[in-house]
């Protein structure tokens, strides 16, 4: 964690608070910079807590507590280059404060309800670090005072553990079942009870990845051979069917796509660029008409997507954003320095937002007016806001771990 | 180590060719000719000997009767055992273990203890015989295969045949079938030196032909090759543990109980009755050592699509079967604790100590799609020779799938 570059006087209530294991780490804000604005937060708690003082006023030492979610909520996850223990900073992307924190185990998988109630994360821990006894496990966090408000234990440490993709962990609609992935023995789904507070059971599925649900007893995942499954989960025997084979075999398709679970889509980009729209709100899965994120000509000048989580979907705007650089092939996971806005209706360009850092993920407020653009860099472990419409850099937030790499939103438009 | 010892045999018996003489007294370089000249006549004779009946008790049955060269080696004939075992030359007997190719065994170091720890090479799936040479007697006079009552018994069989005679007298000397314990290990060593031949090991298959950049795999074999690469087949099925083997003969030549079930019906054909346990390695003469009871050599993978039926005791018919068996070690879902061909549980290990966990549990359950892929790969392994059989099966196979599908 980082520490305030100019420790003020009225920031020593909150660092003793910080001292005495809150969740919420309110100094945060502290150092969070406003490009906008002409006072950075810092001056402004300065001002603050000088005029307090001024005025005799005593400053009593709390907990703080978090703020209610909008959609400029942002939530970065820093799996820390496989370090045993990690952290999530939740950030008001509209400030750029950090208004909290979370701390988890080895590559935990971040879970974000859309309407913001549900902060949660499948973590890992061993008994002594990084080994001993390991146990898997839910952890749900209040959302305003970020104290855990369940710990569910993950039977046989049935946890697939990756480099952090979001849709390996997941929440139904109704917030009340946890999804994760088991890669090991064979590929199996856990279901997480989340409103009883206890682990459901697993699912037996064929050789399949990454769980897209649409309903509370239904989701889909991508098939090795190259086709959607459908798992309904509702009986006492998951029913599971198959679409159609929608991409070849050498046509590769990234680790990270983007789903938007209100409009049942996933946009899913292949190692070229080449955008699969995955319709899921019909009986199985339907892939329109693939959009081409690149021209011929800038196919061959090289530009392709290249990131860990190189794409975002605004649903209202009915955008897709790709992150894309020029670059040699199977250097896809290296960072990019641009977005590529694309009406995801008519296929069409929309704009090229330069990008001006190393971006290795992105994301979008959900909200329709004020939409922020979230550019994560890992090297810089720095989170850069960008106005969407203008694609301006507005401001950033520094010092996000070691290593961040996962960018989660909820949509909590109507 | 054989040519060595060949060449000492034959100086010994100075009878070397004019040519070789030349060649000791120029350089070494051009004594590998006369090497090679000699090698050959004693493969020759070994071919003769291979195929040659009058070594069996009763003339019904010679090595080929049992390792047939049209069938990579194996025994192709059915008795009451199936062809888990093979049955003796008196028509009766049948073995506990399941004949094994000839091919690429040649390739196998002869037997020692290796720097892994483990024992390694040698001939036999209990490792037994050092080497082939060791090996190539031990059948002729085994009772319950070609059941020959002695050595003299064996040589003086020899003697009766002119050819032979004169192909011994050629190589080793005049009367070099007088003496019998040499003539024995004489006519043992031609026979590892025909097994020694380009005939055994041809490194002709389609993989090998893949790797020489001739042709294609397909997307499966390729899937399959990777899955052997990457799974756990490769802890035991490769010669090295790292590094490139240009001539891989898919096995390290070790040994391993990976806790193969008794064959109940060939120990209920063969009188062994179900008391009896193989010892596998420990059984190998001088090892007293409970540690290696139950572990058999790796075997090499070319050729086993067309060597069926597997493991050490031909306990199962398929080579899917063999496959799968190894997710019993791997699953938490029911379907992979059945054996495909029975329907029932795979039976517990006849030896359920020494298991080889740590390759075994290696946390990862093949799924069906790589056990097909891991198959065709599998199936790539097959000398050229031995491809229209493997077509064959695989017409056999296609017709019964067809035949069920019918059926349904």
């Amino acid at each position: 964690m980082a520490t305030p570059r100019n420790i003020l006087p009225a920031d020593l209530a909150r660092l003793l608070c910080a001292g005495l294991t809150c969740s919420v780490l309110a100094l945060g804000t502290a150092y969070a910079e406003t490009a906008a604005a002409p006072q950075t937060e810092g001056q402004k708690q300065a001002a603050e807590g000088a005029a307090k003082l001024a005025k005799g006023e005593d400053d009593e030492p709390h907990i703080g507590t978090m703020p209610k979610a909008d959609a400029h909520r942002v939530y970065v996850n820093d799996p820390a280059h496989f370090a045993a223990i990690t952290q999530q900073f939740i950030i008001d992307g509209a400030s750029g404060n950090v208004l909290g924190m979370t701390d988890g185990g080895f590559l935990p998988n971040p879970v974000i309800s859309n309407d913001g109630t549900v902060i949660a994360q499948v973590s890992t821990v061993f008994e002594r670090i990084a080994r001993g006894k390991r146990t898997d496990y839910v952890e749900v966090f209040d959302t305003e005072t970020l104290l855990p408000s369940a710990d569910i234990e993950l039977p046989n440490t049935p946890r697939f553990l990756i480099g952090t993709y979001p849709q390996m962990s997941t929440l139904t609609p109704d917030n009340k079942t946890l999804l994760f992935y088991q890669f090991s023995p064979s590929p199996a789904v856990g279901l997480v009870d989340l409103a009883n507070k206890k682990f459901d059971r697993m699912i037996d599925v064929p050789d399949c990845y990454e769980m897209f649900p649409t309903a509370n007893d239904t989701f889909y995942m991508h098939c090795r051979d190259g086709s959607m499954a459908k798992v309904e989960f509702g009986g006492a025997e998951p029913k599971i069917s198959h679409s159609e084979v929608f991409h070849g075999e050498d046509d590769h398709l990234i680790n990270t796509p983007a789903y938007s679970m209100k409009a049942k889509k996933i946009l899913w980009p292949t190692y070229t660029g080449k955008i699969y729209p995955v319709d899921l709100s019909g009986d199985q899965a339907k892939v329109d008409k693939a959009i081409e994120a690149f021209t011929e000509a800038e196919r061959k000048e090289g530009w392709a997507p290249g990131g860990w989580q190189p794409i975002a979907f605004h649903r209202v705007k009915d955008r897709i954003y790709l992150l894309a650089d020029k670059r040699e092939e199977w250097t896809h996971k290296d960072p990019s320095r641009f977005v590529f806005v694309i009406d995801a209706k008519t296929g069409e360009r929309v704009k090229k937002i330069e990008m001006g850092h190393e971006i290795d993920a992105i994301n979008v407020s959900q909200n329709a007016e004020g939409t922020l653009l979230y550019g994560l860099s890992t090297g810089d472990r720095t989170l850069y806001i960008y106005d969407e419409e203008t694609g301006k850099e507005v401001r950033h937030v520094d010092q996000l771990g070691r290593g961040p790499q996962v960018i989660t939103v909820s949509d909590m438009e109507s | 180590m054989l040519t060595r010892r060949t060449l000492a045999c034959v100086a010994a018996a100075g009878v070397l060719a004019a040519s070789v003489v030349a060649g000791l007294a120029s350089s070494e370089k051009s004594e590998a000719p006369a090497a090679a000249d000699q090698q050959a006549m004693l493969a020759a004779l070994g071919s003769q000997l291979f195929f040659d009946p009058a070594l069996s008790k009763n003339g019904t049955q010679s090595c080929s009767t049992c390792h047939d060269p049209d069938h990579a080696f194996v025994d192709p004939r059915e008795s009451v055992a199936g062809t888990s075992v093979s049955l003796g030359d008196d028509g009766e007997s049948l073995g506990d273990r399941n004949t094994p190719t000839l091919g690429y065994v040649s390739r196998a170091p002869s037997f020692h203890l290796a720097d892994s720890g483990e024992y390694k090479g040698g001939q036999f799936w209990d490792g037994r015989a050092d080497d082939l040479t060791a090996q190539a007697g031990q059948p002729m006079l085994n009772p319950v295969e070609m059941g020959m009552p002695d050595k003299a018994a064996v040589v003086e069989r020899l003697r009766q045949n002119v050819a032979y005679v004169e192909s011994f007298d050629r190589i080793y000397g005049p009367n070099a079938l007088g003496d019998v314990e040499q003539a024995f290990n004489h006519a043992a060593a031609a026979l590892a030196a025909y097994q020694s031949t380009p005939e055994f090991s041809p490194f002709d298959s389609r993989f090998d032909r893949y790797l020489r950049g001739e042709e294609k795999l397909t997307k499966q074999e390729e899937f399959g090759y990777t899955v052997y690469l990457t799974w756990n087949c490769r802890l035991c099925h490769q010669i090295r543990t790292q590094g490139v083997e240009t001539h891989e003969t898919f096995t390290n030549s070790e040994y391993r109980n990976i806790g193969i079930p008794v064959n109940h019906e060939v120990r209920a054909l063969n009188g062994k009755g179900d008391g009896f346990v193989d010892p596998g390695l420990a059984g190998h003469p001088g090892l007293d050592d409970p540690s290696q009871k139950g572990k058999f050599k790796v075997p090499t993978l070319r050729n086993v699509a067309v060597s069926g039926p597997y493991m050490h005791n031909g306990v199962f018919k398929d080579l899917r079967t063999a496959v799968v068996f190894y997710n019993k070690y791997t699953t938490n879902n029911p379907k992979w604790q059945i054996n495909p061909e029975t329907g029932e549980a795979w039976g517990d290990p006849e030896v359920p100590e020494n298991l080889a966990m740590k390759e075994l549990r290696s946390g990862l359950t093949v799924s069906d799609e790589r056990v097909d892929a891991l198959v065709a790969f599998l199936e790539t392994l097959t000398d050229k020779r031995y491809e229209p059989l493997l077509a064959e099966q695989k017409a056999e196979r296609e017709a019964a799938r067809l035949r069920v599908e019918a059926a349904n």
